[in-house]
């Protein structure tokens, strides 16, 4: 599928369009955020923001399909290093928290203390698992969505992200010498 | 909370942490910024570079972009083929393209016969690393000073990049921008080490200078033959510099042929700008 096509498939929100673009361009666009942030899973939901942001909203932006590939790059770096240079991550999550949960002030310090230990594990998960649970809660897009965009039937991205939450939960309840063990059994 | 003891963590507060994870949204996006994005990619034309330079122009959104892209494309990754913009490969391989214009009446009236040309290079963002950089560099109105030369050859009218080929018979013409009034001088070194002063020419100082963008040099040049590495290098201060002065530096400064890069230190100088060119 060439430039043109994939960018007019998009703007008519083809399934196939999609596939093919989140599999040509995340390979792309994840190494960049990487290496800014040094943290798979920060890389992870920068890549899978911007590129869902993209598919959704600025594709329609889009007059010349050779812009693509420099603007997804000037985009990855952008977002990173916004991302890198946020001052109070904690304080944004702790807002987040309050917001949807109604939680109180000791549950929202508590919970933010588990915030590296979340960082960690997800890091430790598959690139297409950490991809499946950032568009699932980051984005709440449905598991046959989600299959659309990263590939796979809905009952596949159902196991997928279900098996992924059981290996989080085991790696942040585990003692932290043996945190990496347990995610031995991350799904691939 | 001590983080060695085992923790029965309900699954909804897994749930509720991944939901609460950070999003960077940039509602300033500039819609702009796809034609800024066109504009450093292989093959934009030059009406896209010259709308994308007027639109930086105006747009800090856009310019920051533009800012910390070549930033991290200078510190580059084996990933993302990402390398200094200092050191970009010629164009034809992803080179960087400028958004500058080249007219026909730059070409200076007097005209000056060169031995070798040297190729001038961004300096800031010179980097250990010599693999170049897969795309262009957008030149930002903001930054201190820029220089730039252009090339008529034949019938054709083009700005230099980095590491630009130049050919026997080439005519060159130069010019800035700059933000600030004060004093310019441009030289030339060849890979032999000679240098030739091609702005202000005949004069002992260099030469006041006005604030604004793309202003012409009266003073041109014609390549003559020659081979290897040249460099261009542009000298801007507040106070006016000795020709003699900038020349010993120039002569004393660490350059390599491979690729051709030029690291002169000049004292007084408030921007250097070297461009480097091959044979």
């Amino acid at each position: 599928m060439d430039g043109n096509a994939l960018v007019e498939g998009l703007k008519k929100g083809d399934n196939e369009s999609r596939l093919v673009f989140w599999q040509r361009y995340y390979e792309e666009v994840y190494p960049i955020c990487a290496r800014i942030l040094k943290s798979p899973a920060n890389a992870t939901d920068v890549a899978v923001d911007l590129l869902s942001d993209f598919m959704n909203h600025y594709v329609h932006q889009l007059s010349d399909p050779g812009a693509l590939h420099a603007y997804l790059r000037m985009m990855a770096i952008r977002r990173a290093t916004t991302y890198r240079n946020r001052s109070a991550k904690s304080v944004s999550m702790a807002v987040e928290l309050e917001d949807t949960n109604g939680a109180n002030p000791e549950e929202i310090a508590h919970w933010l203390t588990l915030v590296p230990r979340l960082e960690g594990c997800l890091g430790a998960l598959s690139p297409k698992a950490r991809q499946a649970l950032r568009l699932s809660f980051g984005h709440h897009q449905t598991h046959v969505e989600i299959g659309h965009e990263i590939g796979g039937s809905k009952q596949y991205i159902g196991r997928l992200i279900k098996q992924s939450l059981k290996a989080l939960k085991r790696c942040m309840e585990s003692p932290l010498t043996s945190r990496t063990d347990r995610m031995d059994e991350v799904t691939r | 909370m001590n983080l060695s003891e085992r923790e029965d963590l309900p699954m909804e507060a897994i749930r509720t942490l991944l939901r609460a994870r950070p999003r960077v949204d940039l509602e300033t996006d500039c819609p702009h910024l796809m034609t800024v994005a066109l504009s450093i990619s292989k093959g934009a034309s030059e009406s896209v570079r010259r709308s994308a330079s007027d639109h930086l122009d105006t747009c800090e959104t856009c310019r920051e972009a533009v800012r910390l892209f070549h930033g991290a494309e200078s510190v580059g990754s084996d990933m993302d083929g990402g390398g200094p913009i200092a050191a970009a490969e010629p164009r034809g391989r992803d080179a960087p393209v400028r958004t500058l214009h080249w007219k026909v009446s730059a070409i200076a009236a007097a005209a000056m016969v060169l031995a070798v040309l040297s190729v001038l290079l961004f300096p800031s963002r010179r980097t250990s690393e010599t693999e170049p950089g897969p795309e262009q560099q957008l030149l930002l109105k903001g930054e201190e000073d820029r220089f730039f030369v252009a090339i008529g050859r034949g019938a054709a009218r083009f700005t230099a990049e980095p590491f630009e080929r130049l050919v026997t018979g080439d005519r060159l013409g130069m010019f800035y921008s700059a933000r600030r009034a004060g004093h310019l001088m441009v030289v030339n070194l060849d890979s032999a080490g000679n240098l030739s002063l091609l702005y202000p020419a005949g004069q002992e100082t260099s030469a006041e200078m006005r604030p604004g963008t793309r202003i012409s040099l009266p003073d041109g040049a014609i390549v003559r033959e020659g081979t290897g590495c040249e460099w261009i290098v542009a000298v801007f201060s507040e106070d006016p510099l000795l020709v003699s002065d900038v020349n010993e530096s120039v002569r004393q400064a660490e350059r390599r042929d491979s690729p051709c890069t030029l690291d002169p230190t000049i004292a007084k100088a408030r921007t250097l700008r070297v461009l480097p060119f091959t044979r």
